[in-house]
């Protein structure tokens, strides 16, 4: 296989974000700021003592949660598998996942606006009196924000961390970090994996609380990958271009970076395929109620942009080895791919709240706006004078060298 | 993926072990004084061997006595028919499901290693791959065997296909039995198709060193007239790439399809939304399982210890553990699920299953998928050669009843307490289980004689591992 390598030219000058630092602050407080202002002047416009907010909200903060726990999972997993492809990048991801204690912040709003989301969380006791057994003591207020709050810290803690050893590496060089964070991977692996599937059990599944699903967390986790892949491959396109790293990010990792995408794609529509078909075929009244609101009536239309949007249409272009190894091509489909998750969160979010007609507000595209320039805010602050790259991973020459087949 | 073109040998500098963990550096494939020609004359002589060594007919012996007892078995089944069986209502699907799941399950590990594990680049799999994926296509086929038996007329099975007939009658296209023969028959096909290809190099090599014109006439006609030309090459390359990116979603899709015909029904503990990932989880793990129950033994009788090392044993090791996790976290949530849902017949199936007369059963999966593999969290046991062994038994023990938990004591327990039944095998249930591996081991002993077992022409192509990167040094293949 002979593939051309330029000689990799890493600089420290464009290895850090440096003077792109402030312009990317300003762009991201200013969406954020706009975007949340827009959005709560919508919530108030609205009159409906923000119920339609309170979900905008809701949708917001899952998909950007999502996000950076697709993103933290891609960093404990390349710790699990002792991968060397993406070490010298590793920071960007890194970065991301230790903006989880924002996040954090983030939901105090929800846990305030409960009782607008869930009907078990409102004041009238009468509303919940039906439910028995375990689901009369887990649907609970204290109990919710108590498991949220657990949530929180492992989440925190295992980005940190990450986060934190990485950059002691970069002053002492030492494999100490790579081992430790090694040797941690396994364990916040089954961290996340039973944090994450509680979570959309408590966030999402029970928004409806007669219905259940126990594919619901797998389909969490599938969505959350196609997000992550999406950001990484965005930022990293996002910084080339901008002239940031060249030499340490070549096609072979834009290649690699889109086979996960791609990957992930098939992986959220086999997940999403059959926990429909399951549920379809069955024909199980409590069960299907869930999907008869997103898939007949003024819904409908988004059930099929979702199987063509995030599945169909993408799969067939991704699938393409020219549009993996061209960076605007694959950043391109990683910004449809990053809407459509949005849209995949929405559609599992609004359709109670309104059955009769689509609703797309303007606080939802605020609070969308908001958390992501959020995003964008929190890595122009955390990286803004961090090396982007792991310099001193012990696998960093294999990343600089990789070469995708 | 890169592969010799010749079987030159260069001198690569001798490995004790490759255990070390240390990331600066990638650990070696191959350990000890090995060069190409060695690996070709170790992986070459089993099969060149002029005396076939006793233990093998012995063993052949056995496995062969056993299958003819499945062949006697099936005949005395038409003839009497499946009355014979322990199933009886609501207990209509029992053993011959759980074995055909079971089999199903264990024929997963192969494709994982030979295209998933391929598109990730594990390298490491090159030495497992061949074994794994000869592994998978017999356990296919004893898979195949129960469906097909349980008709119930077996002159009819061929009814299970979609043939135009002059009655115009078809089969249930909605039936998630009727996607069970196409996936399952698909998957076979793709599997031994892939096993094949990647056969065909070291079928030539055999060819090139046979004593005997017999031997390489035969061996002739396999390896298709591979010559190893660099166009050969070529095209096994971009046909083997093409292949992995197939089988991939295969190896997905089969055990989903499989887990389909519980989940699509509306018994209780069946119809799960879980059960195609779950399903697959499980069968990855006791795929791997039954690898390393085969593979353990066959690498101290044969000598292959510096080609299947130890590492080898221990991510396999690793494997199992990561697995059984997953398989540990479906588990997990299904009996959350059913409490959250606060649905009592889902309470009580959930229940029943844990306390009720199948009780035995489902802590013996438990303790075996869940609790054992535990113990390879200790880097020590897992590279124990004695304690794996047992382990990997054990997870297929494990496994078998899991697909019998889950099949059992959800009919066990019908709707009515009036129609409540305890299902216990009878002798042929028992016998034919016994069978299926009688067939299983016949066609394995086959392979271990007949075809080399480790992909020779891939395994070269990974050798010689040089310091830093594989791809950056100067590796000495094209």
């Amino acid at each position: 296989m002979n593939h051309s390598h330029a000689a990799p030219s890493i600089e420290p000058s464009n290895c850090r974000l440096d003077t792109m630092a402030p312009r990317l602050l300003t762009f991201g407080s200013i969406s954020a700021v706009v975007g949340f202002v827009c959005a709560i002047g919508a919530g108030i416009a609205a009159g409906d003592q923000f119920t339609r907010f309170a979900h905008s909200y809701l949708v917001g903060y899952v998909f950007s949660l999502g996000i950076l726990l697709g993103v933290l999972l891609f960093v404990l997993l390349q710790h699990l598998t002792k991968s060397g492809w993406f070490s010298a990048i590793r920071r960007i991801p890194e970065i991301l996942a230790a903006l989880i204690p924002v996040w954090c912040l983030l939901a105090l709003p929800i846990v305030f606006v409960l009782p607008k989301l869930d009907p078990w969380a409102a004041a009238d006791p009468g509303s919940h009196l039906e439910h028995t057994g375990l689901k009369a003591i887990y649907l609970q207020p204290v109990p919710f924000v108590v498991r949220f709050a657990i949530y929180c810290i492992i989440w925190s803690w295992l980005g940190r961390i990450y986060f934190r050893r990485s950059l002691d590496q970069d002053k002492t060089g030492g494999i100490e970090a790579t081992r430790f964070l090694e040797r941690l991977s396994p364990i916040g692996t089954i961290l996340w994996a039973l944090t994450a599937s509680l979570f959309s059990f408590d966030a999402i599944m029970s928004l409806d609380a007669h219905w259940y699903s126990t594919m619901f967390g797998v389909y969490f986790f599938s969505g959350c990958m196609v997000g992550a892949m999406s950001t990484i491959i965005l930022i990293v396109w996002f910084l080339q271009s901008s002239g940031h790293l060249p030499g340490a990010v070549t096609k072979e990792h834009y290649h690699d970076l889109g086979k996960l995408l791609f990957a992930f794609t098939m992986f959220w529509a086999y997940i999403a395929f059959s926990q429909y078909l399951l549920i379809w075929y069955s024909n199980i009244p409590e069960e299907t109620g869930w999907f008869a609101k997103r898939v007949h009536g003024p819904w409908a239309g988004v059930g099929w942009l979702l199987i063509f949007g995030h599945f169909v249409v993408p799969y067939l272009a991704i699938m393409s080895r020219h549009m993996k190894r061209q960076p605007r091509l694959l950043a391109f489909w990683a910004l449809w791919q990053l809407l459509m998750h949005y849209v995949d969160i929405w559609w599992q979010v609004v359709p109670p709240i309104s059955p009769d007609h689509l609703s797309l507000t303007i606080s939802d595209i605020g609070c969308a706006v908001g958390f992501m320039g959020c995003i964008v805010a929190g890595f122009a602050i955390v990286g803004r004078h961090l090396p982007l790259i792991n310099e001193r991973d012990p696998r960093f020459m294999e990343s600089l060298s990789h070469v995708s087949p | 993926m890169s592969t010799m073109t010749s079987d030159t040998s260069i001198g690569i500098p001798s490995v004790a072990d490759n255990l070390s963990d240390d990331p600066r550096r990638r650990a070696p494939l191959v350990v000890g004084d090995n060069n190409y020609a060695t690996v070709t004359e170790k992986v070459c002589s089993v099969v060149e061997r002029p005396k076939t060594p006793l233990a093998w007919y012995v063993a052949f012996g056995v496995s062969a006595a056993l299958a003819t007892y499945m062949v006697v078995l099936i005949g005395y089944l038409f003839w009497t028919g499946i009355g014979v069986w322990g199933n009886n209502q609501p207990v209509g699907w029992a053993f011959e499901i759980v074995n055909f799941v079971f089999w199903v399950g264990i024929g997963h590990a192969g494709t994982l290693i030979s295209a998933i594990l391929f598109l990730l680049r594990q390298h490491w799999r090159t030495a497992i791959n061949r074994f794994a994926e000869a592994m998978t296509i017999f356990a296919v086929i004893c898979a195949g065997l129960f469906p097909a038996i349980h008709v119930g007329r077996p002159w009819f099975a061929y009814w299970l296909f979609p043939i135009p007939n002059q009655m115009n009658m078809w089969p249930n296209f909605r039936s998630p039995l009727l996607w069970d023969v196409f996936a399952v028959s698909t998957y076979f096909t793709v599997s031994l198709l892939f096993w094949y290809v990647g056969l065909i190099p070291d079928l030539a090599t055999l060819r090139d060193r046979a004593q005997t014109r017999l031997r390489s006439f035969i061996y002739g006609i396999f390896a298709l007239g591979w010559r190893g030309s660099a166009r050969h090459w070529h095209r096994y390359e971009v046909a083997y790439i093409l292949l992995a990116g197939l089988a991939t979603p295969l190896v997905l899709s089969v055990h989903s399809v499989v887990s389909f015909d519980f989940a699509t029904s509306q018994i209780p503990g069946w119809h799960a939304t879980i059960f195609p990932p779950y399903f697959v989880a499980g069968a990855i793990f006791s795929g791997f399982g039954m690898v390393l129950t085969l593979i353990i033994p066959c690498r101290k009788w044969y000598g292959l210890e510096e080609v299947i090392t130890l590492r080898h044993l221990e991510n396999m090791n690793k494997i199992i553990l990561s697995t059984g996790m997953m398989v540990g976290l479906a588990y997990g949530t299904e009996f959350f699920i059913a409490a959250y849902s606060s649905n009592p017949i889902e309470e009580f199936t959930f229940i029943n299953r844990a306390l009720g007369p199948y009780a035995w059963a489902y802590w013996i999966m438990i303790c075996c998928n869940v609790v054992v593999p535990q113990i390879f969290w200790s880097r020590a046991m897992r590279r124990s050669v004695p304690v794996m062994f047992v382990v990997s038994i054990l997870v297929n023990v494990g496994m078998w009843f899991e697909r019998f938990v889950i099949i059992v004591s959800s009919l066990n327990r019908d709707f009515l307490p009036s129609s409540w039944h305890y299902y216990s095998p009878t002798w042929v249930d028992v016998s034919m289980l016994i069978g299926s591996f009688g067939v299983f081991f016949t066609l394995f002993l086959l392979f271990l004689r007949f075809v080399p077992m480790v992909a020779i022409a891939e395994l070269k192509g990974v050798m010689p591992q040089p310091a830093s990167t594989r791809r950056n040094a100067e590796a000495p293949h094209a």
